[in-house]
């Protein structure tokens, strides 16, 4: 994508001859070079030594969590962008500076409260200010300002906690479900609406339990970030595909709601259970993608892209 | 490698490192009895066990929980003013006892799972209510509805032998005490019951605050201080 002229060929972060440019360093590079990585290593092994445990609890959470599994994706994400950017990065002048302190201690209280409070939420955000001071602390603040959005991407991999999760996605949910209900007799099925439970005909359809909202409305903003990232341009654009993800999500569980409903009425009741929890899945996906391109689409034609690069 | 701010950043991480080894990754969760040992009759009011299934309790997490109706032995209370309160209506109680949080499961919150259900919350209030000894507990009462069906609910976040009505003030608490006493257990307890077309809320209100009063002195032994 961007010129690969005088790009090399690992994160830019990571060159060792980084340490040789400091001020304090010497030039005389061979002897800086040779253990330029030491100090990184250093660090990295610290890190791991403090994250170990928390990392390992967040894979899990990734792995049992359906609407969480996109979170392997996110830091390959991040990693690519900083990729995308190894020229542009590797032009920066490194100015360390003492200012970067603040993010680094922000980062270790951060951690200290949230491991001691055994708030999850908490630990994990920790590592992106520890992270953010770090590179703040050695490379300065034009390299920090350059990496932002990879950093903050990683957001996305990060499980929001319920109680403040739930009052977002529990409105949409019970709206989904309210659109349904009024879509389905519509349709030939009478439904009787409570709530998020859905009585129909034959069987009760519990949209999700009457206890979540929709959850996996965060995988499908990450999914339309992702997207926008790689099929827009610029950043006003990238934004508005990531907040058509909240209406998407509403129209994806409605369309799941009401299919399930035509499979009881018009076909069978155990096939469309199966239906209805396939369609938590990889169905909901593709519908979503679906939606997305149709807004993107629609978004073109109402203000087509101009060549101009953000 | 000669440079200060590498050496501070790894005496700060060293320094942190060795601060959360220090403190290991188990809470400390006092004993408790189950809460199936709950007296069953609790004053004029016996109870009965309602089971919940097996899917719900899979959402509810790993806890222990008491779903109870308790219905009055006596047919028709007299007041005080000696006008029939309240008839015999039945009173349902609910108690999610969590002995740890600390996996990142949080307590369900009735304001999520009561309008999922289909109910809506007519009026909401935080008011301080006192047991049969005097002690005080901050508790949320709420009236909520599902179409001609009304009920009174009271609920309330019960820890470490504190009461409190909003989720978000027990969390923090929660947090705190996690960082205090190194312990996440909590509880939710809620009671519940309908309000009859006969009767007045202030009624089922008395009736369900009455109930309240009694049971609350016994959930120490089930929700340790």
């Amino acid at each position: 994508m961007t010129g690969s002229t005088q790009a090399e060929s690992y994160p830019p972060e990571l060159i060792a001859d980084r340490q040789g440019r400091e001020p304090s360093g010497s030039n005389a590079a061979n002897g800086t070079q040779k253990y330029g990585w030491l100090p990184y290593a250093i660090i990295a092994a610290l890190l791991v030594a403090i994250y170990y445990h928390i990392a390992a609890k967040l894979v899990y959470d990734w792995y049992t969590i359906p609407d969480y599994s996109h979170g392997f994706l996110v830091p390959l994400f991040a990693g690519y962008l900083i990729w995308d950017k190894r020229a542009k990065l590797s032009t920066i002048p490194v100015e360390p500076t003492w200012r970067g302190f603040s993010l680094i201690v922000l980062g270790i209280i951060l951690l200290i409260l949230g491991v001691y409070g055994v708030e999850l939420f908490t630990t994990r955000m920790s590592f992106l200010f520890l992270m953010a001071g770090l590179i703040w602390t050695f490379f300065g603040s034009r390299m920090l300002r350059e990496l932002r959005f990879p950093l903050l991407v990683l957001i996305l991999a990060i499980p929001i906690p319920a109680i403040i999760f739930n009052h977002i996605t529990f409105p949409l949910q019970l709206m989904a479900s309210h659109i349904a209900s009024n879509i389905l007799p519509m349709l030939g099925v009478p439904v009787l609406q409570e709530g998020n439970v859905i009585q129909l005909p034959v069987m009760k359809l519990e949209v999700a339990e009457a206890c979540s909202g929709i959850r996996s409305l965060m995988s499908l903003f990450a999914l339309a970030v992702f997207y926008g990232y790689f099929l827009e341009r610029t950043t006003s654009r990238r934004t508005i595909l990531a907040l058509a993800s909240i209406p998407i999500a509403v129209a994806a569980n409605v369309v799941r709601i009401v299919g399930t409903g035509l499979c009881v009425q018009y076909w069978d009741p155990d096939k469309a259970l199966g239906f209805f929890h396939e369609f938590s899945g990889w169905v909901m996906f593709v519908i979503s993608l679906c939606c997305l391109y149709l807004v993107h689409r629609t978004m073109q034609l109402i203000r087509p892209t101009t060549g101009k690069k953000a | 490698m000669k440079s200060p701010k590498f050496w501070t950043v790894v005496l700060l991480l060293f320094v942190t490192a060795l601060i959360l080894h220090s403190r290991g990754d188990k809470d400390r969760v006092p004993f408790s009895q189950p809460l199936s040992q709950m007296p069953e009759t609790i004053g004029q009011w016996t109870g009965q066990d309602l089971p919940i299934a097996d899917d719900v309790l899979a959402i509810l997490g790993k806890g222990d929980f008491l779903n109870r109706v308790y219905t009055s032995s006596l047919p028709i209370q007299i007041g005080q003013d000696s006008t029939p309160v309240g008839s015999n209506l039945p009173i349902g109680l609910f108690i999610g006892y969590f002995p740890t949080q600390r996996t990142g499961q949080s307590i369900h919150s009735p304001q999520n799972c009561l309008p999922g259900a289909g109910w809506t919350f007519d009026s909401r209030r935080y008011i301080t209510m006192q047991d049969v000894n005097g002690k005080s507990y901050r508790v949320g009462e709420y009236q909520i509805s599902n179409g001609d069906t009304r009920q009174f609910v009271i609920y309330w976040y019960q820890a470490h032998g504190r009461s409190i009505p909003n989720e978000y003030v027990a969390r923090a608490y929660m947090v705190a005490d996690a960082i205090r006493m190194n312990r996440t257990d909590g509880a939710l307890v809620r009671v519940i019951t309908q309000i009859a077309p006969t009767e007045t809320v202030a009624e089922a209100r008395k009736r369900a605050l009455r109930f309240t009063a009694l049971m609350a002195p016994m959930l120490p032994r089930f929700i340790p201080n």
